[in-house]
């Protein structure tokens, strides 16, 4: 870099930090903020992105020169970040350049050489494609029962969407489920049986705006570093702003607390429904929002676990969605036992504490905010709890308004922009819509231009993840395809799930096809691995937890032979469909053809026109008047369904709409021919400040409690529904005295497939610690650095301990990150998942931990 | 050379402290305060080594949050091997 041009950087760096701290040095040069377009120096080409890591979703300015990210920028203009990012943002250039990037299509001769690093050998895209395209075929064919997909939160929107379509509509098959499935199937459940709809009413702005924070079982200094910047930010900028921090263990998120509740495992349930009986029985509830807004129910108690395979097929399994309908007295009822003296006896928590912050839910003038992740979702109730944090929200009617709402922090950068919003999931449809029920499947047949009663052949759901991988285990599934997600690392039950056990069924005979960036476990276990574009190296979308659907640009081209994942998806797909008609149409082309030249085998435009039809496509499920027989459907025109679908609660905008406006939060409304976003919906405002006043206005009913009103509610009620405590799957005992809590930490994001990849993040965390109580680890003779050897009921592994390390677990409880491939502690975790949403509990293993002499 | 720019968030009565000993760091150079906002860039070889300096700032007493703005890294000799390969 010569002067001049260091120069120039450096006056860049100066203006856009001080742009972002709102400082007088902004305009120290023409290079600010990003979109299109040469930089103004004449260099690099910028381009729109979103941030690969984490569920925060910021938005980032790429800039690229001679073919290669040159520079990394927060974007200003995406309202998720304001133009910050976290300190990870130094290596998002740098996860596209590891040395050992997969670059040639990968073959296994030999499944004996599973587990191992060898095996492997470079093949050309035909025979890889013609090898996965044959294996699918024969296995779809022979039956489709033994086939599985299993896709991930980190998917772009419109490739997500292909998929959900092939599989779907083009095989006739459920058995798909994305990764998300262990981090945000419990927040989803919830959200659907209190709202009738998924993702939060509020957005991040709130952190701006909010009294009082309350973080449940969330970590979000480590794991949403720059939602975890706007909380204390507002804690030093708002006056008498408050934090309680409730979890089994003090992480970083406690420094910034004025009250740390540490509790006992599962005792999260009862503190939320000690909170809710003091506001019933002090009548400190709000009145009218209840009288106007709410519904009251319970459902089947004492499920049992999920820890046999056969438990969703039993007598329990079979009913533990079912509710009933109960009054607001016998809710207050029901609740009467959670006093402050039994909940702290309970939970461990001072009364003190618990009264600390009923009172605040108590007081009409307070903002508060509850936030929370897999401490609450990866829970054996985590349907129960993310209910019971509803519950003390709805009852006070702190929802929905500026500051003020219970917010499910997401943990991929697209959970719910892909996984849940398109439909990658064993149950459900694109756009919230289910495959069990009939308008739903009519609905998206209308839109795929499939024949009435086509996609009847998928109205039974398919395998949810934990099954997909139990059934690999016992030798039931011949196929499997993934991609964007580590399953070999990240799943719970590794002992089970990779072969350790006795019997080596499963796993190593399933063929196994895994798109890759870089070598991981899973390719380890792969039959064909498939080099695939990492982030920028195509076009794309996020949509995170606040609902902002955003695009990242392509901005530089995928190494060696490296390919886009849709590219992948297309060429099996019209090879395993050759054949085949729907409605006396080539299947291929009926579905895709709209897109993708099979004979060319090329799609038919670039990267952006290919994205921006998908989107077109995908977005007439949320704009039902752009098809006639949807919106037939959508308005219940002939009355076959004695409901409208009211699709467009979820409405997005054209696809130029996100790039112009650097991503936009859904329901976006078309308001005098400009797109406006909706940042709290449900209520009642002027839809150019935020507000949902063209969703109220056209479903809803004004003028109720609060301004607000739950159009896609049944009855437009909400339901609080009572769930009591129950105990974790199991308990501490003699055998396996503590509990295992496995999670995330700052430097390496999930599986460390990228972040261990960049030495200095490597460096500042090179291995992963068990944390330990310094009583814990005195009674067991074991110092900092002891080598101990951990066991559960599932598996084992050893791991070096540590009583200063990052979390501070209480007395009997131990901790450690699940990013390490080497110490691969997901060998022990259990795979007992939430009966209702079938997540899996990685916060409470039952081990032994021993110290490994010698 | 990376050059890169931060905003350091301080609490309001450690905006100043902070500030001189951000200046203090080798290859640090504070150029602005706004409120409890202190704006810094940060020049070093590497990405690594920008990372490592910015990771030191969460020890200085009274910072609060470290916010990356920008990073430019087209002379960062370790990306330029990697992409000649």
């Amino acid at each position: 870099m010569d002067i001049s041009r260091r120069a120039f950087v450096k006056a860049t760096a100066v203006a856009l930090a001080s742009a972002a701290a709102a400082g007088s040095l902004a305009s120290m040069t023409g290079c600010a903020s990003g979109g299109q377009g040469a930089a103004a120096d004449g260099g690099g080409q910028k381009y729109t992105a979103v941030c690969r890591f984490c569920g925060c979703g910021c938005g980032v300015i790429c800039e690229a020169k001679d073919g290669k990210l040159v520079s990394v920028t927060g974007d200003p203009e995406n309202l998720s970040n304001k133009g910050l990012n976290c300190v990870k943002g130094y290596f998002l250039g740098k996860i596209l350049y590891g040395d050992d990037r997969l670059t040639k299509p990968l073959i296994r001769e030999d499944k004996s050489t599973k587990g191992t690093d060898e095996g492997l050998r470079e093949a050309t895209w035909d025979e890889a494609l013609d090898l996965v395209s044959s294996k699918l075929k024969e296995t779809w064919k022979a039956d489709k029962s033994r086939l599985a997909f299993w896709l991930s939160g980190q998917q772009p929107i419109t490739e997500g969407y292909a998929c959900a379509k092939f599989i779907k509509a083009g095989l006739l098959s459920n058995n798909v489920d994305p990764n998300a499935r262990l981090c945000m199937a419990s927040a989803v459940v919830g959200f659907m049986n209190v709202f009738q709809t998924d993702e939060p009413a509020g957005c991040y702005a709130d952190l701006d705006n909010a009294d009082v924070f309350v973080t449940w079982g969330a970590n979000m200094a480590e794991a949403h570093p720059m939602l975890y910047s706007r909380l204390t930010a507002r804690k030093l900028s708002g006056k008498n702003v408050k934090h309680y921090d409730l979890g089994t263990l003090r992480t970083r998120t406690s420094a910034s607390a004025d009250t740390v509740m540490l509790f006992k495992p599962n005792t999260d349930l009862a503190i939320a429904n000690c909170i809710a009986n003091y506001l019933v029985q002090n009548k400190k509830y709000d009145e009218a929002f209840v009288n106007d807004h709410l519904q009251f129910k319970q459902g089947t108690e004492d499920i049992g676990n999920a820890t046999d395979d056969g438990y969703d097929a039993s007598e329990i399994g079979q009913k533990v969605d079912a509710v009933s309908n109960i009054t607001f007295e016998e809710y207050a009822a029901r609740l009467a036992p959670y006093t402050f003296e039994y909940t702290s006896e309970l939970s461990g928590v001072p009364v003190e504490d618990l009264k600390a912050l009923a009172f605040e839910f108590a007081d009409p003038d307070k903002n508060i905010m509850s936030l929370w992740t897999m401490g609450v979702n990866q829970h054996n109730r985590g349907t129960w709890m993310n209910h019971n944090l509803y519950n003390i929200h709805l009852l006070s009617g702190k929802i929905a308004r500026p500051g003020c709402g219970p917010f499910s922090l997401t943990g991929q950068p697209t959970a719910c922009g892909t996984a849940r919003e398109v439909g990658t999931f064993s149950h459900r449809l694109p756009a919230d819509l289910l495959v069990a029920n009939a308008q739903h499947r009519r609905y998206t047949e209308a839109i795929w231009d499939l024949p009435e009663g086509y996609l009847d052949a998928i109205q039974k759901p398919g395998m949810h993840t934990v099954k997909i991988f139990r059934e690999m285990s016992k030798g039931n599934i011949d196929f499997l395809w993934t991609a964007h997600n580590n399953w070999a690392q990240s799943m719970p039950n590794l002992q089970r799930f990779l072969g350790r056990g006795e019997d080596k069924k499963g796993i190593f005979d399933t063929f196994i096809v895994v798109n890759e960036v870089y070598p991981t476990l899973s390719t380890q276990y792969a039959d064909v691995v498939l080099p695939v574009a990492l982030w920028v190296e195509r076009e794309g979308q996020f949509g995170n937890a606040e609902r902002r659907s955003a695009v990242f640009e392509k901005a530089v081209d995928p190494p060696g032979e490296a390919k886009w994942d849709l590219w992948a998806f297309m060429e099996v797909a019209h090879r395993v469909l050759d054949g085949e008609q729907i409605d006396g149409k080539d299947s291929f082309d009926h579905l895709f053809g709209f897109i993708y030249d099979k004979g060319a085998h090329d799609f038919k435009n670039d990267s952006r026109e290919t994205n921006r039809l998908l989107w077109e496509e995908y977005r007439i499920f949320s704009n039902p008047e752009m098809n006639e027989r949807a919106k037939a459907i959508n308005d219940d025109a002939d009355g076959t369904f004695n409901a409208k679908l009211k699709m467009e609660a979820k409405q997005l905008a054209p696809y130029e709409e996100y790039l112009a406006h650097h991503g936009m939060t859904w329901p976006v409304r078309n308001v005098d021919g400009k797109w406006l976003e909706t940042h709290w919906r449900f209520a009642d405002g002027k839809q150019e400040d935020g507000f949902d006043e063209i969703g109220v206005a056209k479903y809803g009913k004004p003028g109720l409690a609060n301004n607000l009103s739950f159009y896609k509610s049944g009855n437009m009620k909400p339901s609080v529904v009572f769930r009591p405590y129950e105990p974790p799957a199991e308990t501490p005992d003699e055998e396996y005295p503590f509990y295992f809590c496995t999670g995330r930490l700052l430097e390496h994001w999930h599986t460390g497939t990228m972040t261990r990849r960049v030495p200095e993040l490597d460096r500042a965390l090179p291995e992963a610690l068990l944390n330990i109580h310094p009583n814990d680890a005195s009674k067991l003779g074991v110092a900092d650095g002891d080598l101990v050897h951990v066991k559960s009921r599932f598996g084992e592994f050893d791991i070096k301990a540590s009583t200063a390390g990052r979390t501070e677990p209480q007395e009997g409880i131990v901790f450690a990150p699940f990013f390490a491939e080497e110490t691969l502690v997901n060998l022990a975790v259990q795979d007992t998942y939430c009966p209702l949403s079938k997540e899996p509990d990685y916060k409470k293993t039952c081990v032994s931990i021993t110290k490994v002499e010698g | 050379m990376v050059i890169s720019s931060l905003v350091v968030e301080t609490t309001p009565e450690a905006t100043a402290r902070a500030a001189g000993e951000l200046g203090r760091i080798e290859g640090v150079e504070v150029h602005e305060t706004n409120g409890c906002k202190v704006v810094v860039t940060v020049e070093a070889e590497t990405l690594d080594d920008s990372h490592a300096v910015a990771s030191t700032f969460v020890g200085i007493e009274g910072v609060t949050g470290i916010n990356l703005v920008y990073a430019n890294f087209e002379d960062d000799p370790t990306l330029r091997r990697a992409a000649v390969k």
